[in-house]
């Protein structure tokens, strides 16, 4: 009865309502009615609006508040509505995230007879003058996100910059509802609902092999559609958002605004690299919660900081969610802390969820006690504690070794796991950690060592196997010094308690042999490496897979040493072995290509390196670390070939396969970015040579022991770059980094070895431009020298070594200016 | 006071449509707007005039950059929209509360308009071109019904305003603007207790038109 006053409100009658109002409002709630009656008199109509108004008193706040909240936000989704973007129209917003908006979009269509099909269009939030940039940079991510063709994976159709430079992305446009809201909806069992993850794991993996992660897997991102079919969204743009983090505007941008902290994963919320495993975490995050209807971790209410924590650290928590045994144990496999610990892929989570569907076991388990000692250790950063936990590990080691001598087989399993379980240990342990850790790390090693040496006089064989076991580890950290007293002593033992042939001694002259190689000690390491080759000949037959690998580091180590000649059919004869039988771990193939390589016979090396590559591509997928360093192989061929284009292609997708597996900097991505620099050096581009030989160094600096050739090598590209660009404080720069990779070689390679030429040429070029006309001659002398015989006179570094001879030769003459 | 509010409203008519295609102001300066301010308080139209462009950009650029936070659907409040585009506006050392409150008086209005502008603008949507569009979840759908709250409960206060103007300034001012019950006193020369008694009769005034029968379909 109100609404037909509303219009025109006798301001009489309000004025009375409204003395009828205070006094009930004044009044207590029992005497309300009493009061309004009073009030109102005979007044009917007056009355029971009063009574309307008293009652809508008691919530009146929180309606008029809503009211005014719901417009605000109907105002905040459709403000952009009608504006053009790139060719679409855009008509509503249907979301926001940390940094981008999401709208429904269409086409722009010339001829308007057909409205054009819907899209779902991300505006980013950054941009700026330079917003092409993110486009050309983006391209390759681009290619990539458009090769994405799977029935379940939303397609990207467009990346493009609108006026105002902010870069938007158009996808296939879904119409569905978020994975949690649609099982809320549905409510289909637990079986269904594994059935319907298992599809969204498929579509990951997909996309994992073609080398795309999604980083950002979250319900929101995972539709399910009418049919009950799930489409995935915004396959790898967070990368895509992320890398363009130098557009926001914002400075204090984390990581954290821009992902969803409750998917995130351990090393997205401290930064590290992401990988194909992240994926696994967010996928098994979104299980946890599609099985229990919760978060396996809190987030809520946590500070940035707790919430890194609370990842970090925290366990999911299973308490009160009574799942099975096992879908609990794959749910911890998939959400464990550490990449390389959760299933190796989504299909592999895909899979053991069908065995548990199917009855079958699985193939997760729980964490293991030793690897809880483990976990400890490594999180009480090597404290004392932790060095008493190691003692205690290797008494528990060494007494099962002794009964290892005379009791089950089983018994011999168990102490090999402790075996394995140890170098585990060393391997898992991050060097990349603090410098004190690793510092703390050796002082376990060597109390363990000391205590080795004056402990298990009586029990010479398990003494020699743990001071192996030890030296290993040792080797592993690459701390060769600490290694070889312990190889050594391992070794004299064996050699005492078997005077003939015996796999474990022959073991002893393998390892040992490899420390000595490993750290350049090449005169010492070849007769162990003969000695354990012979030995295991005699042992196992010629075939046998660890006599191919006696024979292959036998070969690499006079390849390193620079004896080509020696090296060649020793690999050839691996290689011949090799295809026989073919020994899981052999690289006899590749280093024969690296052999034809460094000796300049690029196309045998090619013809040689293609066909292994295609072998490891069929046998393991595109994603492998193998699969990675061959490409890389296969691109120096090319290179050498002067085949540039192809070489580059090669390097990068080398870097692209070891930037999804490998999490944080590891050797193998330092040796794509070297191999990439290196050859843009050659082409002449130095703005995108230096970058990536600067990671290659930075990366092998922390990893590499400071002779290393390796390290060398990269330092030796950073000084020619910087002899190229050519500034004096460049040319000062270039003195540096040559004269360190010069020491550097000759302290790791013995004299004369080919790779020293490659420092030697440009030190020579810079001395002439120095005047310093006697050390120039000398120096392009010796790199002459230690070229020739080793590599074709025709090649490319033999011609450069050549041609500073003849500049230092015309140094200091009138000529030369 | 009446005839400051009066002016408010008319050159709000005058603004053009409020669509995000205007062109952006150049932004003046924190001094700027404080003189704008002061001059306003002392009577000049003029200055209101240059005021309410003024605003009515930075509660857009606010409400649009405020929006993006991924909380904003839980915890949008126009008057937290209002505070910031003041913040924004005035800079942020030592407000001075007559500033602010006239400010937020600007503001209120100003806010009012845009919101119910656009809902309406999103009704009329929703009823022409809204076959082609299939709500991408229920959120969406509620959105629509609140569409239909936010314009009855402005015309409830237009009602309200011709029966008893100063109940549906107050209401404006607090909901729209963010003015707490003491800033809203001193705004409109009242005491502190008139402006709780009078806000709350006009809540459930406004209320009671809300829940009258058919009224969402107005």
């Amino acid at each position: 009865m109100l609404k037909r006053e509303l219009g025109s409100l006798d301001p009489a009658l309000w004025s009375r309502a409204e003395v009828a109002l205070r006094a009930a409002l004044d009044a207590p709630a029992d005497e309300r009615a009493q009061v309004i009656a009073l009030a109102c008199g005979d007044d009917s109509a007056l009355r029971s609006m009063v009574a309307d108004l008293v009652a809508a008193d008691r919530d009146s706040e929180r309606v008029i508040a809503e009211a005014v909240a719901a417009g605000a936000r109907l105002f905040a989704r459709g403000a952009a509505g009608g504006q053009r973007i790139g060719p679409y129209r855009l008509e509503r917003e249907i979301g926001r995230g940390g940094t981008s908006t999401v709208f429904l979009a269409r086409r722009e269509n010339a001829l308007q007879c057909t409205a054009a099909p819907p899209v779902a269009l991300k505006l980013l939030d950054c941009g700026g003058p330079d917003g092409h940039d993110v486009v050309t940079r983006f391209d390759a991510e681009r290619r990539a996100l458009s090769a994405l063709d799977h029935p379940d994976i939303a397609r990207l159709l467009e990346v493009g910059i609108a006026a105002d430079g902010r870069p938007y992305v158009a996808l296939e446009w879904v119409d569905g509802l978020p994975i949690d809201a649609w099982c809320r909806a549905h409510a289909p069992d637990l079986a269904a609902r594994l059935q319907l993850f298992r599809r969204v794991c498929a579509a990951v993996h997909y996309a994992h092999q073609r080398l795309v992660v999604h980083r950002d897997l979250k319900p929101s991102n995972i539709l399910v559609d009418s049919y009950g079919a799930p489409k995935l969204l915004d396959f790898g743009l967070a990368k895509l958002l992320d890398d363009s983090d130098v557009w926001l505007l914002d400075p204090t941008a984390t990581v954290l605004r821009a992902l969803t902290p409750a998917y995130a994963s351990p090393e997205q919320v401290r930064g590290d690299r992401v990988s194909t495993s992240t994926d696994v975490y967010s996928l098994g995050v979104l299980l946890f919660e599609l099985a229990t209807g919760r978060r396996p971790i809190r987030t809520e209410g946590l500070s940035p900081t707790e919430v890194e924590r609370a990842i970090c650290e925290q366990p999911p928590s299973f308490e009160a969610a009574q799942l099975p045994a096992d879908l609990e144990n794959i749910l911890r496999m998939a959400l464990r802390k550490e990449p390389d610990r959760r299933y190796g892929s989504a299909a592999q989570l895909a899979e053991d969820l069908g065995r548990f569907l199917g009855g079958r076991p699985v193939i997760a388990r729980p964490d293991t006690r030793l690897y809880r000692v483990a976990k400890f250790i490594r999180r009480h950063s090597w404290s004392v504690a932790a060095a008493v936990a190691f003692l205690a590990l290797i008494v528990a080691f060494a007494v099962s070794t002794a009964i290892q001598a005379r009791q089950t087989a089983r018994e011999r399993d168990r102490a090999e796991r402790t075996a394995g379980f140890l170098i585990e240990l060393f391997e898992i342990s991050d060097p990349s950690e603090s410098r004190g850790a690793a510092v703390s790390a050796r002082e376990m090693l060597d109390r363990g060592a000391l205590r080795l040496h004056s402990e298990l006089a009586n029990e010479p064989e398990v003494r020699a196997a743990l001071q192996e076991t030890i030296g290993h580890v040792y080797q592993n950290l690459g701390l060769y010094r600490g290694a070889k007293p312990l190889l050594v002593e391992s070794l004299a033992t064996r050699r005492r308690l078997f005077p003939g042939d015996h796999p474990d001694l022959a073991s002893s002259l393998n390892r040992l042999a490899v420390v000595y190689a490993l750290s350049g000690d090449f005169p010492a390491a070849e007769p162990l490496f003969r000695e354990a080759l012979a030995m295991r000949e005699r042992l196992f037959g010629s075939a046998h897979p660890v006599v191919i690998s006696s024979l292959s580091n036998l070969a690499l180590l006079l390849h390193d040493q620079g004896d080509y000649a020696a090296a060649e059919p020793l690999y050839r004869r691996a290689l011949a072995l090799d295809r026989e039988q073919p020994a899981p771990d052999s690289a006899a193939a590749v280093n024969l290509g690296l052999l034809l390589i460094d000796r300049g016979d690029y196309s045998d090396a090619e013809a040689l390196l293609r066909p292994k590559l295609s072998a490891l591509r069929a046998q393991h997928g595109e994603r492998h670390q193998e699969v990675a360093r061959d490409f890389g192989y296969l691109g120096l061929a090319l290179q050498g070939q002067e085949r540039w284009a192809e070489a580059e292609v090669a390097f990068r997708r080398a870097l692209a396969i070891d930037g999804a597996l490998q999490s944080g900097d590891h050797l193998d991505l330092a040796r794509d970015l070297h191999l990439l620099g290196a050859l843009l050096l050659e082409k002449g581009n130095l703005a995108a040579a230096g970058p990536a030989l600067d990671r290659a160094a930075t990366i092998r600096e922390r990893l590499l022991p400071p002779t290393h050739p390796e390290l060398a090598a990269t330092w030796e590209r950073q000084g020619r770059l910087a002899l190229a660009t050519g500034s004096p404080a460049d040319l000062a720069r270039a003195e540096k980094r040559l004269a360190r990779a010069l020491e550097a070689f000759r302290a790791s390679l013995p004299a004369g070895h080919p790779s020293t030429a490659d420092a030697l040429v440009p030190l020579s070029e810079l001395r002439v431009r120095q005047g310093r006309c006697a050390e120039a001659r000398a120096m392009a002398h010796q790199a002459v020298g230690a070229l020739r015989g080793k590599l074709r006179e025709t090649d490319r570094r033999f011609e450069r070594a050549e041609a500073a001879v003849a500049a230092s030769e015309g140094c200091g003459t009138p000529s030369s200016r | 006071m009446a005839t400051l509010l009066f002016l408010v409203a008319s050159s709000l008519l005058s603004q053009p449509s409020p669509e995000i295609s205007s062109e952006p102001l150049p932004v003046p300066s924190p001094e700027e707007i404080t003189q704008l301010l002061h001059a306003w308080r002392g009577g000049d139209r003029g200055a209101l005039d240059r005021l309410v462009p003024q605003v009515y950009g930075e509660l857009r650029r606010v409400a649009d950059r405020y929006l993006r936070s991924e909380r904003s659907d839980h915890t949008l409040q126009p008057t937290a929209l209002v505070h910031e585009a003041y913040l924004r506006l005035t800079g942020k050392e030592r407000p001075q509360w007559r500033d602010r409150a006239h400010f937020y008086a600007v503001a209120a209005q100003v806010m009012r308009r845009i919101l119910v502008d656009h809902a309406r603008a999103h009704r009329a949507d929703k009823r022409g071109g809204g076959a082609l569009l299939v709500p991408l979840d229920e959120g969406n759908a509620a959105a629509s019904e609140r569409s239909a709250d936010l314009i009855a409960l402005d015309d409830a206060i237009d009602a309200l305003a011709k029966v008893d103007p100063r109940k549906a300034r107050i209401i404006e001012l607090h909901y729209f603007g963010g003015l707490s019950v003491a800033e809203t006193a001193k705004v409109l020369d009242l005491s502190i207790s008139t402006i709780v008694l009078d806000s709350r009769l006009a809540r459930a005034w406004l209320v009671v038109a809300l829940r009258a029968p058919g009224h969402a379909e107005a």
